[in-house]
């Protein structure tokens, strides 16, 4: 037990009472109500009936009772439209306890913030579905790239993803299952990709190449390539288990990086990127000796990440 | 009278809430407002002259930063997975979910519902999505809580 002051044990038990309306209950291991009290109004349920089961009274904890050894937390459940209770549920020996606090206005902070992320989830989704998107570069990234009209030299990351089963899904006599299962890949990779600042740059045979350090960033590209490689591999394996029960990923990956040449070269009416540069070459060079399920990273790349670890643990 | 919980999981924004207001009030909201937490709502039935209530939790959606707390599903008597079907990612989340659900609360009946099919248009799932369904045996209805398709059917179907 930590060593608190009860002057401010006091104070915390006040503040506790005054914003967030505690109300409690304990019932029998039967789950018949043995006594009940707190600010009971402000969760606006009908007076309670001791003796009675309390599930009859109190639908919601129906299931949750008797307390398991560990004790239940729910951080916010709603029953009334406008009010919402932090629930916690704990075993004694011979009662267990019900207790509620409000966290109405905590969870309305959370909702701020979970309805803007998952907002954005979706309309990160819609610009990065469909297997045209998300093979070409994106129009909207490709107008942040700012590079003058010759090009320029840039250091940059390229992230070689290498699809196994594209051969033998093409050799299928269905056109349609290839298309919709590389989609289906691409519609989870891409997002990632774009997670952490990458471009995706051109789909060669089974490979897709995809380019960091293109766009504005604060972060270094070798950097943001790993994370988004860690985590491709990662989802891409879940998907792959649970929709297909095999265990290997179908992807594999290399990492390059190095000063190559990047411009937008006026094509037609548009403009497409152009990459150029040995760091590519070696991610092309490198395409047989993949495996699935693997991340190949080049040496600058393995270097340039172990300087940043020196960097931050220094 | 006999009290049956009954937990609605799925990724975010697969209309798992709308699905529950859909079979509870027989309403409908075009706006998408996520769930923080859980939601828990009571429906009334009558099932073979035996007087029933739902406890229905509707649980937030997963996603990368909202994991489900298995804890949600202590005494479920019965859960429903929700898959957007304008969303082939969404039945991977299912595929996963339903796994994690039964390691916590074992093998309880399910039902799956494919839900939005009224936004035919942007429709992705195909017969091969519907036979891995058909595959694992798991039951399963196409739906949507927009217009009613297939919502009183599948909690029946669950109770049933």
């Amino acid at each position: 037990m930590l060593d608190v002051p009860q002057p401010l044990i006091h104070f915390l038990a006040t503040m506790v009472i005054q914003d967030r309306f505690p109300a409690y209950l304990q019932t029998t291991k039967e789950g018949r109500l043995l006594t009940a009290g707190g600010a009971w109004d402000r969760y606006h349920f009908n007076p309670l009936t001791g003796h009675q089961p309390v599930t009859d009274q109190l639908w919601f904890l129906a299931g949750l009772l008797p307390a398991p050894e560990a004790a239940i937390h729910i951080p916010f459940l709603q029953l009334e439209e406008n009010i919402i209770a932090e629930v916690h549920i704990f075993a004694e020996p011979e009662q267990d306890w019900v207790i509620l606090l409000d966290a109405t206005a905590e969870n309305a902070k959370q909702v701020l913030i979970q309805q803007k992320v998952n907002d954005l989830s979706l309309l990160r989704r819609k610009q990065s579905h469909g297997l045209d998107q998300a093979i070409q570069p994106d129009p909207v990234a490709a107008h942040n790239l700012d590079l003058p009209p010759e090009g320029e030299r840039k250091f940059l990351t390229i992230l070689l993803l290498k699809y196994f089963d594209l051969p033998k899904l093409a050799g299928e006599r269905s056109v349609a299952h290839p298309i919709k299962q590389l989609d289906t890949d691409l519609s989870t990779l891409s997002p990632l990709i774009m997670d952490e600042g990458g471009l995706l740059y051109q789909s060669i045979g089974s490979a897709i190449v995809a380019i960091f350090g293109a766009l504005p960033t604060t972060r270094h590209p070798p950097l943001q390539a790993v994370v988004a490689s860690m985590r491709i591999l990662e989802l891409l394996q879940d998907h792959h288990r649970f929709s297909t029960a095999d265990a290997l990923c179908p992807w594999g990956l290399v990492l390059t990086s190095g000063t190559l040449i990047i411009g937008l070269q006026p094509v037609g009416f548009g403009r497409t990127l152009t990459v150029l540069g040995q760091p590519l070459d070696l991610a092309l060079n490198l395409y047989d000796r993949i495996e699935a399920g693997t991340l190949i990273i080049d040496n600058l790349t393995f270097d340039q990440l172990d300087q940043m670890q020196n960097i931050l643990y220094r | 009278m006999l009290q049956k919980k009954i937990c609605m999981v799925g990724a975010f924004a697969t209309g798992k809430t709308s699905l529950v207001a859909r079979y509870v009030q027989g309403i409908y909201s075009d706006k998408y407002q996520t769930t923080v937490g859980v939601k828990i709502d009571k429906k009334k039935m009558t099932i073979a002259s035996q007087d029933l209530n739902l406890i229905l939790w509707d649980i937030h959606g997963e996603d990368e930063f909202q994991k489900i707390k298995l804890s949600y599903l202590r005494g479920s008597a019965a859960y429903i997975l929700v898959a957007d079907g304008t969303r082939r990612d969404t039945l991977c989340t299912v595929f996963n979910l339903q796994a994690k659900v039964e390691q916590t609360i074992g093998s309880v009946p399910f039902m799956t519902i494919l839900n939005k099919y009224d936004l035919t248009t942007d429709w992705e799932l195909d017969e091969d999505d519907l036979d891995q369904l058909s595959q694992r045996r798991w039951p399963y209805c196409v739906g949507s809580a927009k217009t009613g398709l297939g919502v009183e059917e599948c909690f029946k179907q669950l109770v049933q």
